[in-house]
């Protein structure tokens, strides 16, 4: 009888242990376009697990998409859009993989590591859904609903690495691959001054029980961007900064659709980094002038006091569809180089030479 | 069936009376069920304690209730003037140089308690409903002028563990396992971005949380 007690019990944990494995493979769900330049080939789960935490339940999925460029042309990058609606009504999220070269056929990896925190309810459907937000090729055209502007983000990251790729070469034929050397510790050495803090935005006002002060905002000039910034104001208390207010001209011969300014936040002590962007849609004609309003609070951590706040224009969108991004030679100025993050083509390059050498940086340079 | 595959006489009795483990409840029953002259016993058996529990519940005919009470009274207040003979000779609990009292185990057991409760607070409440308490604790301990205490809704926020949405408790993080990322910001349009870089491949990898 006590046999009969242990088979069934085995049984009943074999159960169970299948039942979690299909629990979780339910969990997550890949919806592709049928006429979708890419294809899953592939998907492995891991080490996804869930577990109850109290009244809730906690998910996490441990997922690497293996995906194959279906279409007829280089992909550059890729935006999947990941959604939770019964999780987080209000919230939706993003995997954006740039500085892709992926030719007809080929294939490469997307990974998707994800931790849902939710009630321990469940309606039984899939808990996260992924889709395709977009798709950018190598000569900047573009398949998807772009629900998440993945296209304006991308092509920004693509004419970036363009720029950085561009400039590498540049020093490589004039200084060959000792003087690339010499530039690529200079640049690493720039990304790691870069502090890097917790940040939050909260729409509207926070739960913050300090009084409010207005603090004028200064700019950093830079004299190639067709927007000027002339003054802006924001309200700050603590580590909190709310309700930023900006006055910009535009000061090109075109009109101007998008923009987005960068924000350094300074600590009476002196540490300063950068906390975020401002990104604005607007349409603005040349010489215009206009006014940004972001009802939206950004807060740092506590032991950090907003002594000062300093913006810079990243990028601006032209009406016809072109952009504006700062130039390396904008980027030699010290305060604007160490303000402005470095492109995803610029770290990927870098991580390159880190972990290869400077042959293995030449011979990725000369793929472009 | 063998005889000497029978339950035990104290199995059986405690059968009849439902108060065999379970295992060995099923084992019995299933004995029980086909063997003669167990299932006799058992219904011996609670045959008698049913006898039992009558004789019990049968209070004696020349029960005196008044003279009962009086004799739980007196054998009372024997107890109390016993008590007070003997007390002096009882050493009392010396109290702590702290001022505790006579009990540190009381102490110990009210410490154990206040660990376990902070623990399943820990656990089970959100970090930003203890961070808001926390604030309006202190607001009200300080007495500071409170500005707003608004119930924020949908935040993002990016750091050096990944990138998070939460709101009213529910929460989705993107991150990335034994990985730190190497730059992320926010958006004051309600967005929260990290970027990674494999090790190996060099492949860059950017996740963003949005408000919607």
């Amino acid at each position: 009888m006590n046999t009969l007690f242990f088979r069934v019990a085995i049984l009943g944990l074999a159960a169970g242990a299948l039942f979690a494995q299909a629990d979780r493979r339910g969990s997550l769900k890949v919806d592709l376009p049928k006429d979708s330049p890419i294809s899953v080939l592939n998907a492995d789960w891991g080490e996804s697990s869930t577990a109850v935490r109290g009244g809730a339940m906690v998910l996490d999925l441990r997922t690497a998409l293996t995906l194959r460029n279906s279409s007829t042309r280089r992909i550059r990058s890729i935006t999947l859009l990941v959604q939770a609606q019964e999780v987080t009504p209000g919230g939706k999220a993003s995997v954006s993989v740039p500085s892709l070269d992926v030719g007809p056929g080929e294939t490469f990896p997307v990974k998707i590591d994800l931790r849902l925190l939710r009630p321990a309810s469940n309606n039984g459907g899939p808990l996260v859904q992924v889709a395709l937000d977009g798709v950018l090729f190598d000569d900047l055209g573009f398949y998807g609903v772009n629900k998440l502007n993945s296209r304006r983000v991308m092509t920004v990251w693509e004419l970036e690495a363009r720029r950085d790729r561009k400039f590498f070469k540049a020093v490589l034929e004039k200084s060959g691959p000792a003087g690339l050397k010499e530039e690529a510790l200079r640049t690493m050495a720039r990304q790691g001054e870069r502090p890097m803090q917790g940040v939050q935005s909260v729409r509207g006002r926070s739960t913050n029980v300090e009084p409010e002060r207005d603090l004028q905002l200064a700019f950093l000039k830079v004299p190639e961007s067709p927007i000027e910034a002339i003054e802006g104001f924001a309200k700050v208390s603590a580590n909190e900064v709310h309700a930023p207010r900006l006055e910009i001209r535009n000061r090109s011969e075109r009109t101007v659709r998008y923009l987005e300014m960068g924000w350094i936040l300074k600590d009476p002590r002196g540490s300063d980094f950068l906390a975020g962007t401002v990104p604005a849609d607007l349409q603005l004609a040349p010489g215009a002038t206009s006014t940004i309003l972001q009802d939206t609070t950004l807060r740092v951590p506590e032991r950090f006091a907003v002594g000062g706040m300093t913006g810079f224009v990243s990028s601006v969108e032209f009406q016809d569809g072109t952009f504006w991004i700062p130039s390396r030679a904008a980027l030699a100025d010290a305060q604007l180089g160490r303000a402005v993050a470095p492109s995803p083509e610029e770290q990927r390059l870098m991580q390159i030479y880190l972990k290869k050498g400077v042959n293995a940086l030449v011979d990725e340079l000369k793929k472009f | 069936m063998n005889a000497n595959r029978h339950p035990s006489e104290i199995d059986l009795a405690l059968y009849s009376g439902g108060d065999l483990a379970w295992a060995a409840r099923v084992k019995t029953a299933a004995h029980v069920r086909g063997c003669a002259d167990c299932k006799t016993r058992v219904a011996a058996y609670r045959a008698d304690t049913r006898v039992a529990s009558t004789v019990a519940l049968t209070m004696p005919q020349s029960l005196d209730w008044d003279r009962l009470a009086d004799e739980m009274t007196g054998n009372i207040r024997v107890g109390l003037a016993a008590g007070e003979c003997v007390a002096p000779l009882v050493p009392k609990t010396q109290p702590s140089r702290f001022g505790f009292g006579r009990s540190w185990q009381q102490g110990l057991a009210y410490s154990a308690i206040a660990v376990v409760v902070m623990g399943a607070w820990w656990v089970n409440t959100p970090a930003a409903e203890s961070s808001a308490i926390g604030r309006i604790s202190r607001a009200l301990w300080t007495q500071t002028p409170v500005a707003m205490l608004a119930e924020p809704g949908v935040t993002v926020e990016a750091s050096p563990g990944g990138v998070l949405v939460k709101e009213n408790g529910s929460s989705m993080a993107l991150t990335s396992p034994g990985n730190r990322p190497v730059a992320v910001s926010v958006s004051l349009q309600g967005s929260a971005r990290a970027r990674y870089v494999d090790d190996d491949t060099g492949q860059m990898t950017i996740t963003t949380v949005y408000v919607q």
